[in-house]
């Protein structure tokens, strides 16, 4: 989370079995249950929106959101030394840097 | 986004970078048994995490990766760009410098204002009860190819 003057959007991850990505199980099941059938990460399917320089997936165009399935892989995004984050580390820093608190969510028991 | 030259150049540097790891990632699931399609998958949430970098920088430099440089159309879109983004960047510094001098009405703003709307712009410049002029000329008219031969030849 981030004091900024036009929140655009959610950011966010979530931890996930690399074959279960790779198998497409995971978009299929998200897919089953929204009505919004928008869950890819298929960068093919990005698509503009008015006014912003960036495409975004088919969720941020329906939620608002952006998702991302953790897998260990790192994220490109480096710290102040220049060791390059995974997504849990790299979602908790700002982009100059400094610390930025996270919502966790957590499944409640049935 | 990216709001002044110094991360500019970390985002190429970075964009550099991350092109060579996703390689060697591909050719580790590659080796691991994976299918083109399954590989294909499990690199697309970093594949569009990268995307956005990718034309974060295009915005910055002022060029689209959707335009092509030789379709008079794009170039100019460009040139028009260009001068959106020149007078964005002007709104923007004039915004900092209202904020610099603690102007009243302004206590609220942030020191944020890459890709300003023109909107946010208008009302911060009348708190300062500043009027913006933006210009910009067309250069001079670049004579066609058969032109340029045509005067080459004579």
């Amino acid at each position: 989370m981030e004091d900024k003057d036009h929140p655009n959007d959610i950011d966010g991850y979530f931890v996930c079995d690399l074959r279960r990505l790779a198998s497409g199980e995971l978009e299929r099941d998200l897919n089953l249950l929204d009505p919004k059938k928008c869950w890819t990460w298929d960068p093919a399917q990005r698509r503009p929106f008015p006014g912003d320089p960036k495409r975004q997936l088919p969720m941020w165009h329906s939620y608002h959101v952006e998702l991302y399935p953790h897998v260990g892989q790192l994220s490109g995004i480096t710290d102040k030394y220049g060791n390059e984050l995974e997504f849990p580390s790299a979602f908790r820093l700002s982009r100059n840097g400094t610390p930025r608190g996270i919502v966790q969510l957590l499944r409640g028991s049935p | 986004m990216i709001r002044n030259e110094t991360e500019y150049q970390e985002a190429v540097r970075r964009l550099a970078e991350e092109k060579e790891r996703l390689e060697a990632h591909k050719e580790r699931l590659l080796e691991a048994g994976l299918s083109s399609a399954e590989v294909k998958r499990a690199l697309d949430p970093l594949r569009s995490f990268q995307a956005q970098l990718e034309e974060e920088i295009d915005c910055y430099s002022g060029s689209s990766a959707a335009t092509s440089p030789r379709s008079s159309t794009s170039t100019a879109r460009r040139v028009v760009g260009r001068a959106a983004d020149r007078a964005r960047h002007h709104a923007a510094r004039a915004c900092r410098a209202a904020r610099c001098a603690r102007v009243p009405g302004l206590a609220d703003e942030r020191n944020d204002y890459h890709g300003i709307t023109v909107e946010r712009a208008e009302r911060v410049l009348a708190a300062l009860d500043v009027q913006m002029n933006s210009s910009f000329d067309l250069a001079a008219r670049v004579p066609s190819r058969a032109r340029r031969q045509r005067r080459a030849g004579e």
